[in-house]
């Protein structure tokens, strides 16, 4: 058997955001997992992850593809399993689920290879217009939209988010499988398949990142966990690159693109800023948190990037990808009635993204802290510096987007992008720093700031406990929880209604209720059946 | 004399399969073992025919020993019926098929054509007996009984078929014997041979 690969620049861009994930997540662990039981294990997962990605993503034929992308699977089992005895079933939802979807894709990799005789991918470029190709274009949609978390398939990460560890989380949902899962959808989209603006397909498409964005967005925002929110963001941030790959516009495809590796950046460096405040302060959970700004500066400015930068604040790199998608997305407006919803659920997704960034910072480092007497220390340099970096990049890959990473990233894999949209990112940046900067002159010429101070809070002559009166965060959008036909759904999604994966093993189940009333323990039954089974090969020798 | 033989066997295999009583199966199982070890020695294989009789008589002696006589209660399914008539019907037309259009290896089985349909004869009603009773010892003779086909086939089909077929008597009088005292370990258990009545099984 040959292995077949291919380079090309957009491979190469993925790759090398790959060795640099890899890279600052194994320096990150080296203090996140001090101390933690067999972690040769876990750095050999973590490179024989980085390995297989090389490996899928520089493939040429769909066998090679497909071999390095079970790899890819296995080690996401074994990452998420690596968290403890707790984490056992968590890994097992995710095997499942990637690779229930992995079945799908074999299936829709056997049709293609039925219908052009070539394994080789985007040998041919296949029309969708009739049934076989639709049904083959779901398929691989299936593996794509798995290994990257979008709705139906996205259970998995929420799930692996409470149990694995938070560096496995920012390495492979956040990090890994998003570039490879809207790798491999954008080579479904532009290489593998002709998607066309407005056809069938493209609008299902749209619709499945409309639906992705919107409904993890409002999950994300009534969570108690920082490591679950953020994993709903996860989810929810999967959304706007398959909107935008989906409209076929150019410039959209290429806001995906470039989504997804901004994505992969600022999600990477939330995780890590959660795995650093779990590190010095113990816990993830929201309500027991508060207060660390000041005891944890470098994490709080980094975390405050990240957050600025996922809800879409310019000039960072989330606006500047989001801009893109928006632009595609009023291009349509020339040719379908329905890019008006499209833009809604994206720019909705978008405010409601930064509403839960706000209670996610308020509650973790703003606000009183939970407990006085505990000393919370900033974590250290090994830590801090992949955050850091991570940091930095999303301010570079905000204000000088036109000139490093969408040339070099983003439009080797795209063709003919053209922006429609005025937006100077450096001038922009210039004008935000200066009215900071005007601001901040105001705020303390005024003197404002000192005027400020904390009092004791007595009731009846009783010092309050601070656990009592403190504002923590998690309730702000309790009224969102309690309006109108929201709190049945959200007690359906609390039972895990809408899982795939317990749809799943309820029908699993039924149906072999239904096998197993045919085993009634008589000998008599298994002869026919076998004597039956004789009977029909016997006709087919024959015949 | 071919023909008086083929009546004996016939008709004692059915005799052993369908008599009400336990022990009147396994003496016509007997007679059945006998006649065919005269249908090997008229075919030319004496060897085989030794070795068959020894078989035979250590076999009636195990199966003696085993039987408990019993009424067994008999409830056929329509699903058993139908793909047990549905496979003879077919093995029947096949196995034809198969004997007159296989290539020779020694035997022209062309000729031969009252064994052919013995054999068939046989395993059919050795079939029948696996599907259909719920008495294990008759299970067992059923089994032995398909077997007995299998070596006449052998022996008419070739010549070195014989040789052959005397593995196969042995190797059969020792899945015999394993099968008589698994049998008699569900006897133990259970405190019946009735199959129906065993369904550990159950789903």
């Amino acid at each position: 058997m040959n292995l077949a690969f291919k380079f090309s620049g957009f491979s190469f861009g993925i790759f090398l955001a790959a060795c640099l994930f890899t890279f600052l997540i194994i320096l990150y662990s080296f203090k996140f997992m001090e101390g933690k039981k067999d972690l040769w294990k876990y750095y050999a997962y973590i490179l024989i992850t980085l390995g297989a990605t090389a490996g899928a993503v520089f493939a040429a034929d769909y066998i090679t593809f497909l071999m390095f992308w079970g790899i890819l699977a296995l080690t996401l089992y074994l990452l998420v399993g690596s968290g403890g005895a707790k984490a056992g079933a968590a890994a097992k939802k995710s095997f499942v689920i990637v690779g229930g979807s992995d079945a799908l894709m074999i299936f829709g990799i056997g049709l293609i290879w039925a219908m052009t005789g070539s394994v080789i991918i985007g040998s041919v470029k296949i029309p969708l217009n009739s049934m076989f190709p639709i049904i083959a274009f779901l398929s691989l949609t299936a593996g794509a939209f798995a290994k990257a978390g979008a709705m139906p398939f996205h259970t998995w990460i929420p799930d692996s988010a409470e149990v694995a560890p938070t560096t496995v989380m920012a390495y492979l949902p956040a990090a890994l499988d998003k570039l490879l899962g809207i790798y491999f959808l954008s080579r479904i989209c532009l290489d593998i398949f002709a998607l066309t603006p407005n056809s069938p397909m493209s609008v299902f498409l749209m619709i499945m990142g409309s639906i992705t964005i919107m409904i993890a967005v409002m999950s994300a925002l009534v969570q108690h966990d920082l490591k679950k929110l953020l994993s709903f963001h996860a989810v929810s941030q999967v959304g706007y690159m398959i909107l935008g790959i989906g409209t076929g516009i150019p410039v959209a495809v290429a806001g995906g693109i470039f989504h997804m590796f901004n994505n992969a950046i600022y999600k990477s460096l939330l995780f890590l800023s959660a795995g650093s405040v779990e590190k010095q302060a113990g816990t993830t959970d929201l309500g027991k948190l508060g207060g660390l700004a000041k005891a944890m500066p470098i994490t709080f400015a980094c975390a405050l990037v990240g957050a600025l930068s996922i809800s879409g604040v310019p000039p960072l790199n989330g606006f500047m990808s989001k801009w893109m998608i928006y632009q595609g997305i009023i291009e349509l407006s020339g040719s379908s009635p329905y890019w008006i919803i499209w833009l809604l659920a994206a720019m909705f997704g978008s405010a409601l993204t930064l509403a839960s960034f706000v209670k996610i910072i308020h509650a973790t480092f703003l606000g009183q802290s939970y407990d006085p007497s505990l000393k919370v220390k900033e974590s250290s340099w090994v830590m801090w510096l992949p955050m850091a970096v991570l940091a930095s990049l999303c301010v570079i890959f905000g204000i000088f987007a036109y000139s490093i990473p969408l040339p070099y990233l983003v439009a080797p894999a795209v063709y003919g992008i053209q922006y429609s949209g005025a937006w100077n990112p450096a001038l922009a940046t210039v004008l935000t720093l200066v009215s900071l900067l005007i601001g901040a002159v105001i705020y303390y010429a005024l003197g404002k700031a000192k005027t400020m101070s904390s009092k004791p809070v007595y009731i009846g002559g009783e010092l309050l406990d601070v656990k009592e009166v403190r504002v923590s965060g998690i309730n702000f959008y309790n009224t969102i929880v309690e309006a109108g036909p929201l709190p049945a759904i959200y007690k359906m999604a609390e039972k895990k209604i809408f899982d795939i994966y317990e749809i799943g093993k309820k029908a699993f189940i039924w149906a072999s209720t239904l096998l197993s009333a045919l085993h009634d323990g008589a000998l008599g039954t298994y002869v026919s059946w076998l004597l039956f089974g004789a009977a029909v090969l016997f006709i087919m020798l024959v015949r | 004399m071919p023909y008086v033989l083929f009546g004996i066997v016939i008709s004692a295999a059915v005799a052993a399969v369908e008599s009400k009583k336990l022990i009147n199966s396994v003496i016509a199982f007997g007679i059945m073992g006998l006649s065919v070890c005269l249908t090997f020695i008229i075919q030319g294989s004496i060897d085989l025919a030794l070795v068959q009789l020894a078989v035979e008589t250590a076999l009636l002696m195990v199966l003696v020993k085993a039987t408990k006589d019993l009424s067994e209660p008999e409830s056929l399914k329509w699903y058993e019926i139908v793909s047990m008539t549905l496979f003879i019907i077919l093995f029947g037309i096949f196995a034809g098929y198969a004997a007159f259009g296989s290539p020779v290896f020694g035997r022209h089985l062309k000729e031969q054509t009252l064994t052919i349909v013995e054999v068939i004869a046989l395993f059919s009603i050795g079939v029948y007996c696996v599907a259909i009773k719920r008495n294990l010892i008759k299970i067992i003779i059923g089994i032995i009984i398909m077997e007995y086909a299998v070596n006449l086939f052998l022996v008419a089909s070739a010549r070195g078929g014989d040789l052959l077929s005397q593995w196969a008597a042995l190797v059969g009088l020792a899945t015999t014997v394993v099968m008589v005292a698994l049998a008699k370990r569900l006897y133990d258990r259970h405190g019946t041979l009735d199959i129906s009545k065993m369904r550990k099984l159950k789903g």
